[in-house]
């Protein structure tokens, strides 16, 4: 098992050394740059001042070096400087990335407490009017944009009834139920967003399941209902549907993107569409090479619950 | 904000003394409420009008009711700063709070009508014209905090504080423009008088002394920290607190301000909300007490906050549709090169088309470089011969012997800004001038504009107080935000900005005006309107109309 885990881990390296040069080259290849940005506020600035700026800020060196640079620093753990703030990346992440992470963590819990109950009880109540609700329910959660919902929720309650989500930021200092009810409608949207996928696996694997000749046999003896269902079918049909959450990790921080803007949550969604339109290298890089390690870490831990789900599955 | 879990380890220590606490807080605040009955600002010295005809409204004007003392207000911000330095950052997000914790030597009234004395105590002598002698009040203190500690302000500082904003850096020092080459020096003969003298006459001088980002600064605070991206100490009426990347930022009233009585709330405190449907939703809830909204919230906001204080102001940021940049070495190419050509296609636009089409007739109309807001300065009306004409501008080109031409058109891509687009190419079209929509995201239109080649473009530029800026830095002889190559009126623009005389300079910067307007290097459209709101317990204080300006010392909540 920790051979396995090495071995992964090993194998996680060229992913994301892949992630960090593609997203390095990508900001500099798309058009307009950043110095451009800089120069475009100031209306005297001249082609001196702009030389200048790119030396400052090295970007006057060919893009390998520069990579060659990059490579170094984040290697010693610097992620570089903000060259509009002067703040290092790394300190900006400290502060937003345990935000987005609970909000993307409580919105793919709420997804599963929407999602496994609706998906099992679809399955078990197969061609029912639970069964047609449940399918229409994923259908529509799959198909409605949780940006468009978000919005609805923000424009039209407070104009009926004079009611709004919370849209100021409530830290844990202000209280545990103010700052979990804070997160809730953005999770809510989120989470029903990943519920529909997580609902349509989990009802085609159960049913898959509830077809094998061990639950026949467990009916046969006579087991409760709920054994059967809990004990014996789902941990079993379980695995594609870890599988999906697992790859939903990277969704859910997308999704955080647009849903921190429009609720106000001092996350890296908000910095990091900031840092694209600035074309803040150093801090678009950082968030990405964040992002993606988590989910390449959050990938392996589900290859590793495979184990846990179905004993049979060896790491060798 | 208090600490949850600070109140909650002090209600399980004592109730009974929390108790005690509430009943002593409670006499305070009586207190406060007493000694809040104090003066209105009354602003010493002169003003000047530099930017308008009429006098306004002070940002002081007399009060029909009583100011009160207390409160919190609390306002919307559209994002966070990205420094708290005023000499670095663009954004009015700065402003807001570094208008309120630093003082100006001089600052306009709301209304742009005025130049006030702020931390000077009347309106600078000038022997010669080149000399602008400061007197500054004495007295006044910084914050006392950590590390001015209410030491007193004094004529080094403001020096110290034109010369830090003057750093030759672009890119960092983002304001140094404003005197960087242009001051000779800057002297203090004693302690409460600073002596600027310029290279040349420096008709600008005063809306540069008197701008939202030429704030005096504390230098033991730069020397502490290196800069003052995160640190603000200055002799403002507000003590900067706190500021939570993309949340808030906070400050509570200077006790110790030098203007007697002043500030009337306690605290101020600015949220940051970056969509623009979420920022009216704060105002309808009553989160906040005062937003700008755009067109397509105004419906919202009005019907549900009825009893909101509201203003329509055109937004200082406006629409021109351009054709190619020209300079000596790049001169214009034919079809552009015939003047008839370029007033075909100035006369076959339709802004007011535009403007109804896209947001539904909400702005106004600009005749020239400079907005109709800055009155005194912009030109009164459309010349004729940039009037929309669509007869006109087929005779014109016929006459200049063009059939059709066809051309790119770029843009910063938005949904407002394509639509103008497609409507731009419509009203071209019926002149046979065929356009190639190109719209662009908003750092490649940048690299595009500023390469100055390009066959159309409409483009947003920002105008400002004080006219030489928008001549200058658009027409200017070194212009780099536009490039129109002529020297007649490189001449005039260079004339205006030397001119101290305040009625010679008017005729020159309209007279610029013309020639640039008559030229015809672009369309000049229309810009669109921001929606002010503030609820009705703010009171002694309205968004200023250089939307830059954030200071709000005379606010008071009648709560």
């Amino acid at each position: 098992m920790t051979e396995y885990v090495i071995r992964r881990l090993l194998l996680a390296i060229p992913t994301v050394l892949l992630v960090m040069f593609a997203t390095f080259m990508l900001l500099r290849l798309v058009p307009g740059d950043l110095v451009e940005l800089m120069m475009a506020e100031n209306p005297y600035a001249t082609e001196e001042d702009r030389a200048r700026i790119e030396r400052e800020l090295g970007l006057d060196k060919p893009i390998p070096q520069q990579f060659a640079v990059y490579l170094g620093k984040v290697l010693r753990g610097d992620f570089g400087h903000s060259p509009w703030t002067g703040r290092s990346v790394a300190s900006e992440l400290q502060d937003r990335l345990p935000v987005t992470v609970e909000f993307g963590f409580m919105a793919i819990l709420i997804g599963l407490i929407i999602a496994l109950p609706v998906g099992i009880l679809s399955a078990v109540r197969q061609d029912t009017l639970a069964d047609y609700a449940a399918r229409s329910f994923a259908i529509l959660a799959l198909s409605v944009p949780y940006f468009f919902t978000a919005l609805l929720l923000i424009v039209f309650p407070s104009t009926w009834w004079g009611w709004s989500p919370p849209l100021t930021y409530k830290p844990w200092s202000a209280g545990p139920i103010d700052h979990l009810y804070y997160y809730f409608w953005p999770a809510l949207l989120l989470g029903v967003g990943l519920a529909g996928s997580v609902m349509r696996m989990t009802r085609t694997m159960m049913l898959e399941v509830l077809r094998q000749d061990y639950i026949r046999t467990a009916w046969a003896k006579g087991l409760r209902e709920r054994a059967i269902i809990t004990r014996h079918a789902l941990k079993n049909a379980l695995i594609p549907v870890v599988t999906i959450v697992g790859l939903q990790v990277g969704t859910a921080l997308g999704g955080t993107i647009i849903l921190e803007s429009i609720f106000n949550i001092p996350g890296v969604g908000r910095y990091f569409i900031g840092a694209i339109f600035q074309r803040d290298y150093p801090s678009v890089q950082g968030v990405v090479l964040v992002l993606a390690v988590i989910v390449v870490l959050v990938n392996i831990v589900v290859d590793l619950t495979y184990g846990w789900l179905d004993p049979r599955i060896r790491y060798g | 904000m208090s600490n949850y879990w600070e109140r909650y380890a002090v209600r399980r220590i004592s109730r009974r003394r929390l108790l005690y606490g509430s009943g002593v807080a409670g006499a305070g605040l009586a207190g406060l409420a007493l000694a809040g009955c104090g003066d209105d600002e009354e602003a010493p010295g002169g003003t000047q009008p530099p930017a308008g005809q009429t006098p306004g409204a002070s940002p002081t004007a007399a009060p029909t009711e009583q100011p009160k003392r207390g409160g919190e207000v609390i306002f919307h911000l559209g994002g966070s700063p990205r420094s708290l330095d005023p000499h670095f950052d663009t954004f009015p997000y700065n402003t807001a709070l570094t208008n309120n914790v630093y003082n100006g030597l001089y600052r306009f009234t709301p209304d742009l009508a005025e130049i006030v004395t702020d931390l000077a105590t009347a309106l600078p002598e000038n022997p010669d014209q080149l000399t602008w002698v400061v007197k500054i009040h004495q007295g006044v203190k910084f914050h006392n905090v950590d590390p001015a500690n209410g030491r007193e302000l004094t004529a080094e500082d403001v020096k110290y504080s034109i010369e830090r904003q003057s750093t030759n850096e672009p890119g960092k020092f983002q304001h140094a423009y404003f005197f960087l080459g242009k001051l000779d020096g800057i002297d203090t003969p004693d302690k409460y008088t600073v002596v600027f003298r310029t290279k040349r006459p420096y008709a600008p001088m005063m809306s540069y002394l008197a701008s939202p980002w030429t704030l005096i600064i504390n230098r033991e605070t730069v020397e502490k920290y290196g800069d003052l991206t995160q640190h603000a100490v200055g002799t403002g009426p507000f003590i900067f607190k706190e500021w939570q990347k993309d949340v808030h930022m906070k400050a509570e009233r200077n006790p110790d301000y030098w203007k007697q009585g002043l500030p009337y709330v306690d605290r101020v405190t600015w949220l940051f909300a970056t969509d623009p449907d979420t920022a009216a939703t704060m105002f309808i809830q009553k989160q906040v007490h005062a937003v700008i909204v755009s067109q397509p919230q105004l419906d919202r906001v009005r019907s549900a906050r009825k009893d909101a204080n509201y203003k329509a102001v055109p937004s200082q940021f406006w629409r021109q549709m351009r054709m190619p940049p020209t300079t000596k070495d790049q001169p214009y190419q034919p079809p552009f090169s015939d003047p008839r050509f370029r007033q075909a296609v100035v006369q076959a636009v339709n802004p007011e088309q535009v403007l109804d089409l896209v947001y539904a007739g909400d702005g106004v109309r600009a005749f020239g470089p400079i907005l109709p807001i800055y009155e005194y300065w912009a030109l009164p009306e459309e010349l004729p011969e940039h009037k929309f004409d669509l007869a006109n501008a087929k005779k014109l080109m016929q006459a200049a012997g063009v059939t059709s031409f066809r051309g790119p058109m770029i843009w910063a891509t938005n949904p407002q800004a394509d639509q103008i687009g497609e409507i731009l190419k419509q009203q071209l079209a019926q002149i046979g001038v065929e356009v190639e929509l190109q719209p662009m995201e908003l750092a490649a239109y940048y690299n595009q504009t500023y390469s100055y080649k390009y066959t159309f473009s409409h483009h947003v530029p920002l105008n400002n107080p004080d006219p030489d800026e928008n001549l200058s830095s658009y027409f200017g002889r070194n212009s780099t935000y536009y490039k129109h190559y002529n020297e007649e009126i490189f001449d005039l623009i260079d004339q205006q900005s030397q001119e101290l005389d305040r009625e010679r300079r008017r005729a020159l910067v309209l007279e610029a005006q013309r020639k640039i307007v008559l030229d015809f290097p672009m369309k000049f459209m229309f810009t669109t309107n921001l929606h002010e709101f503030t609820d009705p317990a703010v009171k002694g204080w309205f968004y200023h109309t250089d939307l830059y300006d954030g200071r709000i010392e005379t606010l008071w909540l009648d709560l």
